[in-house]
């Protein structure tokens, strides 16, 4: 078989046929890994100067020069929402009501999600009456493309998987899960005319994504615990699945894939996901789904992607045993093609040699 | 590579809010170098003061490293800085927004710049390409 670049053996994974390697990716590096990266590898003066010549962000969480130093095939880039300051409350708070902080307590800082600002229905409409939510920044969108098309054109077919926060996600950090329950039983409306209003402006960014041209679209949104759903399958498939649909029309509508990030136990939804037509689902974490016999049933619709088990496998693990849990993976996930291989969500802590060892499994040919 | 970046001058308290951004702005070129290039020989500091949203951030910049210091009272502080960004947090805010918002920030004044020349220095280590 003819040696492929990047983006066609990501785009042949999706296209449930065997590419020449099986594609690796990686859903980020957060802080601390970014540390040890530089600490342990690093780049080289020249390599420093290209990537900033090019514009790609040599720096955590959004490093598309370690993906591509560490040899990956295709990565991840979610754009924020727009950010508000409340002078009453002292705090930052997206458009979506969710509150976040940067902390450094130990040298490396960290952007943390501290909880929903609103709390109440009051603090809705009262946010509504304000004018939020508001649109994507969507000028900030634009490096973003940029970069895509850069480590496209200049490094191998590099693919950059593009997304905005998915629909449920927002909705539970911005009112919080307790409020998300409580209206989802005695006010169904209300809680779709907070989700109608989201979507007003997700959907405008979508379409700008798609009009940029992004091969494939990635959104993330949490869906599950480690022992099942956030929500019940009822309320997910009233509430969020009709949002989600409309999604994965918009890109589609723009001849682009959708692939979904959502951490947890969701084996379950998956005949959803195959009915709304979502090209790809990510994270999938192996200690918490059957991802065999999830293969064996949606494997043929859905291309699988993540599945090496970053809570215990590539933090405690050593370099054989991630080889050998990473090939069998490859032997039983990827039979047949539709599978594109990393670790499950961001790497924090995770070992680098055992990075190197996973990246290099995955591209060795069966 | 390098030690363990220090959060602050000398207890390694924990830092949140403005101090915590503006460390998190510069950490990845103290960590990659380039801040060391940026830097050598040079010794200054600025203060990043959003009026309603203290404490205030006092980063040193000392040869090639920096530290950044929570100050509750900047009007207190012993040494005059030699630059300082003051304005309101819903302005700052805003900054994250985009370069739009960023220069109408600065050219209303909502944002207030002292030290221009000093400040420079900033867009100078964010621009530098090559590690030292």
């Amino acid at each position: 078989m003819a040696a492929m670049n990047k983006f066609e053996r990501v785009m042949t994974a999706f296209e449930h046929r065997k590419p020449d390697v099986t594609p690796a990716f990686i859903l980020g590096g957060d802080f601390r890994f970014y540390k040890q990266f530089m600490d342990k590898i690093g780049f080289t003066p020249e390599e420093m100067h290209r990537y900033a010549k090019d514009g790609i962000m040599t720096g955590a969480p959004l490093c598309h020069a370690l993906s591509v130093k560490l040899g990956f095939d295709c990565d991840w880039v979610t754009l924020t929402a727009m950010e508000h300051f409340d002078p009453e409350t002292q705090q930052v708070v997206d458009t979506f009501g969710e509150r976040a902080a940067f902390v450094v307590n130990d040298g490396v800082p960290h952007l943390w999600y501290n909880g929903p600002f609103l709390t109440s229905k009051e603090k809705i409409k009262a946010w509504w009456d304000e004018g939020r939510p508001v649109d994507f920044p969507l000028m900030l969108m634009n490096p973003s493309f940029k970069l895509h098309h850069t480590l496209m054109s200049k490094y191998d077919g590099f693919t950059v998987l593009i997304g905005i926060p998915g629909v449920y996600e927002p909705l539970s950090m911005g009112i919080g899960l307790a409020q998300v329950a409580k209206f989802a039983r005695k006010e169904p409306d209300f809680l779709k005319e907070i989700l109608d209003r989201n979507f007003t402006v997700q959907e405008k960014a979508l379409e700008y994504i798609v009009k940029h041209k992004i091969p494939i679209v990635m959104c993330g949104d949490d869906y599950g615990y480690n022992e099942g759903l956030q929500i019940s399958l009822a309320q997910w498939q009233k509430f969020i699945k009709p949002y989600l649909k409309r999604y994965v029309e918009i890109v589609h509508s723009g001849g682009a894939k959708f692939a979904l990030h959502s951490c947890g136990r969701i084996g379950e939804l998956f005949p959803d996901f195959v009915e709304i037509g979502i090209d790809g689902v990510e994270s999938l974490q192996p200690k918490l789904n059957d991802l065999p016999a999830l293969k064996q049933k949606f494997g043929d619709k859905i291309t699988f992607m993540g599945a090496i088990d970053d809570t215990d496998l590539l933090v405690n693990g050593t370099p054989d045993q991630v080889r050998a849990e990473v090939r069998k993976a490859v032997d039983i996930l990827g039979k047949n093609g539709g599978f594109i291989p990393g670790g499950t969500n961001f790497l924090l802590d995770t070992k680098i040699e055992n990075v190197q060892a996973m990246v290099e499994e995955i591209h060795r040919p069966s | 590579m390098s030690e363990l970046p220090r959060a602050s001058d000398s207890t390694g308290q924990h830092l949140d809010g403005i101090p915590a951004l503006v460390y998190t702005a510069f950490w990845q070129h103290k960590i990659d170098g380039r801040f060391r290039k940026a830097t050598k020989g040079i010794s200054e500091s600025i203060l990043f003061d959003f009026i309603d949203y203290r404490p205030a951030a006092l980063m040193t910049i000392d040869d090639g490293d920096y530290t950044v210091t929570p100050v509750a009272d900047p009007e207190k502080l012993a040494r005059k800085p030699d630059a300082s960004v003051r304005g309101r947090m819903a302005d700052a805010t805003q900054l994250l927004n985009g370069l739009g918002a960023m220069i109408k920030a600065l050219f209303t004044g909502t944002i207030k710049l002292k030290g221009i020349r000093k400040l420079y220095l900033l867009v100078k280590i964010l621009q530098t390409k090559e590690v030292d």
